[in-house]
């Protein structure tokens, strides 16, 4: 209530002192009817928006900008008075409304504050340059009858002088840099962003004609004529950028329209698509959105994916304890929030969601390590039983087979007890070759999948035909479709009668694909052989794989693995 | 004097049989080695007319000892306490003359292999 008292005081306020502006410019330089009414309605226009704007949009500080610009022009027409102090003051701060406040309000724009320490440091030092180039003038001031109090050495030529320096400076110089900041702006926008810029582009415009028009037209001879379209594109300049801001910032809160129609939406999403209808809904094709997860403390994306939030310029805008909503950043914040609002229930079973697959992607991951490090495991276990128990047999065959060399002739009944000692230690050694097989092949870590299904090959009683790639696959992927391959085989020839075995293994894009065909009598799980391969089920899934089996009663068995391997 | 021989092979215990299973043969075991590169520079600095090497040494393989001495005049005879089948392609398409599962080591595999002790 109180603000609304203060801007209908300003507005108020703002009309009288524009009626005693008008009063100054008609009867103390004789200005026009035409000019001088222009020259008020460019104040009057931005005071009106600006305080509409700031009535309609309080959280952005853009209206007060625009009232704050309104208040500086119609402050100009006091150096037009006679009065000696009030021509001074009018004067000292004369410059600021055309130049550095109405920049600030434009750079501001849309939420009402500078966006970068740059942006800052140019707007704070443009108010200290114009300022004092503006006191400077006013010690060299020789033009009466208004008569400056801060009169040092008057002089028409020194105030030429500076006169030509601060066009050049401030029109040309610091005119360009406000340019480069708003093409800057609109260059790193996206298409959504870039249409909240409009009113940037309308303002860069008409600086860009103002410096040109200030900064190099002033060293030449300038027509009336000239004069004359550049004060009327100016004055249309200066009425058009209020104008836009306001539409700009009131488009925004139109644009809050669509998020009516976003719950319309929302109720009927699915958990999946709420990012999509909040890019839709805020025409921002970049938008993303992290989910919160209070437990682990991280935000997530949909999958479940750890997601940092960025610090390199994109908008953020946090709904506390759900999400946060990685967007353009020339959205208006609020209606981002408003959205996120409204898309709150929704967003709430997106995150659920997200945290279900985040602890799924943690057991995933537990998953395939585990059945990795059984792996390690199984192939530690094969090397020691090789380097142990197995070196000790052999060594013990060998011995034996010395002593029957050397004793053996001399007594019969001694060569036949240690032919049947090596006979039996050769059958030990066989059982466990065939032990270590079954716990990790050693050909499959020699060789890889190619040659360790040559190997298992050798040892089947049923033709088998082998088509593999050679490629080397991760040790943990070789390890499932050579099990894979194991089952299946010893299915087909124990339990499915096959004659005839085809092996497959190749890589299709980034997946491993094992594919062991057979001609027997099918029906796998009726006939109790697919029990061992929904064993290996757990194993291929731990790698994010799939495992098909295919066997219809009398049309064989096709047993199908994929395994993603990196490429 | 027989037919000189050297054992290569990182079990102590398995070259001191091997040895013994070679003297019995007719063969003059005249340097043991522990490791591939070892094995390497005996072979090449006495030229023994039968290498048995083991196929798992510590520093490399079995098959890259017998393709670096491929060409040279020694005979090699692999072994290991793995069947052939578990060694895959490599056992068979190596520069050794033949290969022995160790647990079937005998005079007589030995024979059939490389023929008589000259």
């Amino acid at each position: 209530m109180r603000a609304q008292a203060l801007r209908a005081l300003l507005v108020v306020a703002g009309v009288l002192f524009g009626l005693y502006g008008y009063h100054l410019l008609r009867h103390d330089v004789h200005s026009s009817v035409p000019n001088a009414a222009a020259s008020i309605v460019v104040a009057w226009t931005f005071l009106f928006a600006g305080v509409v704007a700031w009535a309609r949009r309080p959280h952005s500080r853009v209206g007060i900008l625009m009232t704050f610009v309104a208040y500086c022009l119609l402050e100009r027409k006091l150096q037009y008075s006679h009065d000696d102090a009030v021509f001074t003051f009018g004067f000292l701060f004369a410059e600021l409304g055309l130049t550095v406040a109405f920049a600030h309000a434009v750079l501001a724009y849309p939420e009402g504050r500078l966006r970068t320490r740059f942006e800052r440091w140019f707007i704070g030092a443009s108010y200290v340059v114009v300022i004092a180039f503006s006191f400077v003038l006013l010690t060299v001031w020789d033009d009466p009858p208004r008569k400056s109090l801060f009169a040092i050495h008057p002089s028409r030529d020194a105030y030429d002088a500076i006169h030509a320096v601060y066009r050049v400076g401030v029109y040309g110089v610091l005119g360009l840099l406000f340019i480069a900041l708003i093409v800057r702006r609109v260059r790193g926008a996206t298409a959504a962003g870039r249409r909240v810029l409009i009113p940037l582009m309308v303002a860069a415009v008409f600086a860009a004609t103002r410096a040109v028009s200030e900064a190099v037209l002033s060293f030449m001879h300038r027509s009336g004529t000239t004069s004359d379209a550049l004060y009327w594109w100016q004055i249309f300049g200066q009425i058009a950028v209020p104008i836009a801001l306001l539409v700009g910032l009131l488009r925004a809160e139109l644009a809050r329209g669509t998020v009516a129609d976003l719950v319309v939406e929302l109720s009927h999403v699915a958990a999946g698509e709420v990012r999509d209808a909040l890019a839709r809904a805020l025409h921002d094709d970049s938008l993303q959105v992290a989910y919160w997860l209070p437990m682990r403390r991280l935000y997530v994306d949909e999958s479940g994916r750890p997601v940092e939030l960025p610090n390199d310029g994109r908008g953020v805008t946090k709904l506390a304890d759900i999400a946060a909503i990685l967007h353009d950043p020339e959205l208006d914040p609020q209606l981002v929030a408003t959205a996120g609002a409204a898309a709150r229930l929704a967003l709430h079973n997106a995150r659920l969601q997200a945290d279900v697959s985040a602890q799924l992607a943690k057991v995933q991951e537990s998953r395939r390590r585990i059945v990795t490090a059984g792996d390690e495991q199984r192939r530690r276990i094969e090397r020691d039983l090789h380097d142990g128990a197995q070196q000790r047999l052999v060594a013990l065959a060998l011995e034996l087979r010395i002593a029957q060399r050397q004793f053996g002739e001399e007594s019969p009944e001694l060569d036949l007890v240690l032919a049947n000692a090596v006979g039996q230690l050769q059958v030990a050694v066989e059982e466990l070759r065939e032990l270590a097989r079954g716990v990790h092949p050693a050909v499959l870590t020699e060789e890889g999948l190619a040659g360790a299904l040559v190997s298992l090959a050798s040892r089947t009683p049923v033709p088998l035909r082998i088509d593999a790639s050679d490629d080397r696959f991760p040790g943990e992927i070789e390890a499932a479709a050579y099990f894979v391959a194991c089952e299946a085989i010893a299915n087909a020839v124990k339990h499915a009668h096959a004659t005839q075995i085809r092996v497959s293994a190749q890589r299709r894009n980034a997946t491993l694909v094992i594919e062991v065909e057979d001609d027997g009598i099918g029906g796998a799980g009726e006939n109790g052989s697919g029990s061992g391969l929904r064993g290996l089920v757990d194993r291929v899934e731990a790698h994010g794989g799939t495992l098909r089996i295919e066997s219809e009663p009398g049309t064989g068995t096709r047993v199908i693995g994929e395994l993603p391997c990196a490429s | 004097m027989g037919a000189r021989a050297i054992v290569v092979d990182d079990h102590a215990a398995f070259r001191a049989s091997a040895r013994r299973l070679l003297e019995l043969t007719g063969y003059d075991v005249v340097a043991e080695a522990g490791d591939g590169a070892s094995g390497l520079a005996l072979v090449r600095d006495l030229e023994p007319e039968l290498v048995l090497l083991d196929v798992a040494l510590p520093d490399m393989s079995g098959f890259d000892v017998a393709d670096a001495l491929a060409g040279s005049p020694s005979t090699v005879v692999l072994v290991s306490s793995r069947d052939p089948s578990d060694l895959g392609r490599r056992a068979r398409e190596s520069g050794a003359v033949g290969f022995i599962a160790k647990d079937q080591l005998s005079e007589d595999t030995l024979r059939r292999l490389v023929g008589s002790v000259g």
